[in-house]
């Protein structure tokens, strides 16, 4: 017996609060069981994308016609930079964490996170810096406005001064030590929590997309932390780190950021598909098609999107790009497999297509639109021409949507039962599917036609008369159906919660979709210590082998 | 799609009339197969299962090899188009740029000055066929001295003095943005580009009058 094992299954000392919650709110606040951490995680990060939501919809209403008609230039500059802020900080790093802090624990077969009370920080920390971030706006002089990307020497002291870019850098660095407590705790639950059998082979994908994100932003956070404090020492004690007429370099800051930018696009991706990998296989009725490819794709895309982040700065004429090009387009083949797989899993099998199933092919369709256009902007010859337009906003977008909103929904939809003991509307979930494709399809598509033609990002105004009004349009009226479909979702919640509590519709059950893994195999929602007992794990679907005994 | 007027820019819209083909072509392969795989797999008994295979190497191999020619491809003719594009007839024109906040400074040999003014975005006047090097310099923040017409944006980094050279190869007039956030009035940074036959550019040059007059044109809507 290896020692993981009595480590396991060591009952936590009486009197730990983890053992038995306290009633009510309090009970809340002072949670360190992972999976009351995981809902705050998951609910926190929900509210702040319904924030970042309605930040882009102001812009979205700027956009439709050119002028300004609801919020002037600098208003706009602090609306683009919180939302990019809000989406990627605060929202997609923190949902995926959310469901990490769920479901690794019961994905490994552990009572809880090896440091439950170190978990319980990373939450408030998490939740001190988004707050932090957002309070720039009560200062007089606004939110910071210099893009989430926060470019020296535009955001130091003579160009972008007030509180608000402090509050800014602040508010990111604590979400940063935050994600590294968070990264330290989930690696050490997978390496030493693991119940008897579970294998690093037989880790569900999900679990793997953590490993492997945990271990990238422990490589990457440590860097865009210092960066922020070097920009910090920049704008309040005048120390040249990034601006040249004190022999400071701008592209610094670049290559600081980047370096911890690039990797975050998969931070953020990474888990959400993790979170494809798991449903597909449940909908299709098979397991995972090739499940160890899978996994080095992961781990190399995880190792490779270290090496491409100056693909960012071909524009800035100050570095090898054919190295970049060159590292980018390698990570196309381990993605290209993730995307095979997943289509191949669903060849040949018996597929349901319940909301969850709906979103993860949702996800299929909208990540590849985005995967398609990543190659190209890895060629300067073309990025030259793209760079910092709108195909680029298209592009991104079209991976953060598929990935942490379409992945998200479909997640939020498969294991709202286990998270809650009770389902979400299938009726509804399906409008809000429809409502979502449409309506981010005409947002994003004919922004790629903006670029192509010349709009840049980051534009408050447009001039009449090139070509950029018909689409902007478009793109506006697009975001009205977004909006529904959110808003839907958040009808959704209450009437399904409401319905739960009435008895109106029967009890989740313990495994709802018949899943694989092993949070299938306790109750919905799981007893404080997860488990009473476990199946035996002979594969990645210890939970499908015990439903179909030794059926091939 | 694209119809850049410079020597370079052409290679550019080459090079983006490939990429879309091959992305178009993977998009058919992998929506094809998914659609096969919804059609087929769709509406059938759920209570029995289906085969269980786990993979099949020599399909995984296939697809992972033609991901891995498709960005070799990519990789090679991104450099081969680089190299026509950096590689540039002599120059017959400079042109000194200067970007601040907010606004453009174009100074011509002889002395001969266009900035913007309050209102009223400046005129980049250039001959055409004639190749120009254009030295860009920044004092505040980065701005991008970018021209969709060209279909290239060139950064410009404060104490980064940098070069940019392009051929036009058609007349016409087209507006151009600073593409790289600069502060509040960033989407206000415009300016025009006209290009000119070189008669009328040599007169411009000597008397101001022709070609650069008046506020920023209208330019036609591209189809």
């Amino acid at each position: 017996m290896s020692p993981a094992v009595a480590v396991a299954h060591r009952p936590t000392a009486p009197g730990d609060p983890g053992d038995q919650p306290l009633p009510g709110i309090v009970g809340w606040l002072t949670t360190t069981d992972h999976k009351r951490i995981g809902i705050l995680y998951v609910g926190t990060s929900f509210a702040f994308f319904v924030v970042g939501g309605l930040l882009a919809a102001l812009m979205r209403a700027e956009l439709a016609e050119p002028g300004l008609q609801f919020v002037g230039s600098q208003r706009y500059n602090q609306l683009f930079t919180i939302h990019g802020t809000v989406m990627m900080f605060l929202f997609a790093v923190p949902m995926a964490t959310g469901l990490a802090n769920f479901l690794v624990p019961l994905h490994v077969g552990a009572p809880d996170m090896a440091f439950p009370r170190l978990n319980a920080l990373s939450y408030w920390l998490y939740v001190a810096g988004g707050l932090v971030v957002l309070s720039g706006f009560l200062t007089s002089r606004g939110a910071a406005d210099f893009g989430w990307t926060a470019y020296a020497p535009l955001s130091d002291g003579t160009y972008s001064p007030g509180a608000g870019g402090d509050l800014w850098i602040t508010g990111i660095a604590l979400t940063g030590v935050a994600s590294t407590l968070t990264a330290i705790n989930l690696l050490s639950t997978v390496i030493a929590l693991r119940a008897p059998g579970m294998t690093m082979f037989r880790l569900p994908i999900f679990t793997w997309t953590m490993m492997v994100v945990s271990f990238m932003i422990l490589i990457a956070f440590p860097v865009i932390t210092a960066a922020l404090f070097m920009l910090l020492a920049d704008r309040r004690l005048d120390a040249h780190f990034f601006t040249p007429s004190g022999g400071g370099d701008p592209i610094l800051y670049q290559h600081l950021f980047w370096f911890f930018g690039h990797p975050e696009v998969y931070i953020v991706a990474l888990p959400f598909f993790g979170v494809i990998s798991e449903i597909i296989p449940v909908f299709s009725r098979k397991p995972i098609f090739g499940y160890k490819a899978m996994v080095i794709a992961t781990v190399l895309i995880g190792a490779y999107s270290l090496t491409v982040w100056a693909h960012h700065m071909f524009t800035s004429g100050a570095i090898n790009d054919g190295f970049f090009s060159g590292a980018t387009l390698l990570i196309a083949v381990p993605t290209g497999i993730k995307i095979f797989s997943w289509v191949f899993t669903m060849w040949g099998g018996r597929l349901r297509f319940d909301t969850p199933m709906l979103y993860a092919v949702g996800f299929v369709v909208v990540f590849l639109i985005g995967g398609l256009t990543g190659p190209m902007l890895a060629v300067r010859a073309f990025d030259s021409h793209v760079h910092d337009t709108y195909f680029v906003v298209a592009h991104m977008h079209y991976v953060l949507l598929g990935t942490a909103v379409f992945a998200m929904f479909g997640a939020l939809f498969f294991w709202w039962p286990k998270l809650f003991g009770h389902r979400l509307d299938e009726g509804l979930g399906k409008v809000q599917f429809w409502l979502l494709f449409v309506g981010s399809n005409i947002v994003f598509f004919p922004q790629h036609v903006l670029g192509l033609r010349g709009m840049p990002r980051r534009f408050a105004d447009y001039p009449e008369g090139i070509g950029y009004e018909t689409l902007n349009l478009w793109s506006s009226l697009g975001t009205i159906l977004v909006a529904l479909a959110v808003l839907l979702f958040l009808v959704n919640i209450a009437a399904s919660a409401r319905r739960a509590r009435r008895g109106d519709a029967a009890p989740a059950g313990d495994d709802p979709w018949q899943g694989n893994t092993l949070e299938w195999a306790t109750s919905s929602p799981p007893p404080t210590h997860n488990f009473h007992s476990l199946p035996p794990i002979r594969s990645e679907r210890p939970v499908f082998d015990h439903r179909w005994g030794d059926r091939p | 799609m694209l119809d850049p007027v410079t020597r370079d820019g052409r290679y550019v819209a080459d090079l983006w009339t490939f990429l879309a083909v091959a992305a178009t072509a993977v998009a058919v392969v992998v929506l094809g197969l998914l659609t096969i795989a919804i059609l087929r797999g769709r509406g059938r008994d759920a209570g029995e299962l289906p085969p269980q295979r786990h993979g099949n190497l020599a399909l995984e191999l296939t697809y992972t090899g033609g991901a891995a020619a498709l960005s070799a491809v990519i990789f090679g003719l991104g450099l081969w188009f680089q190299a026509r594009i950096d590689d540039d007839p002599p120059t017959d024109l400079e042109v000194s740029v200067q970007g601040y906040q907010w606004g453009w400074r174009f100074e011509y040999p002889g002395g001969r000055v266009v900035a913007s003014e309050p209102g009223n975005d400046p005129v980049l006047v250039l001959p055409v066929g004639e190749t120009v090097t254009f030295h860009l310099r920044s004092d505040d923040v980065i701005h991008s001295f970018f021209v969709p017409a060209f279909a290239w944006k060139q950064d410009v980094v404060p104490g980064r003095p940098i070069d940019l050279t392009v051929t036009p190869v058609r007349e016409g007039r087209h507006v151009a943005h600073c593409a790289e956030l600069c502060g509040i009035d960033h989407a206000r940074m415009n300016f025009a580009v006209d290009i000119v036959s070189p008669e009328a550019f040599d007169r411009w040059l000597a008397t101001g009058e022709g070609p650069g007059d008046g506020p920023v044109p209208d330019v036609e809507e591209p189809s």
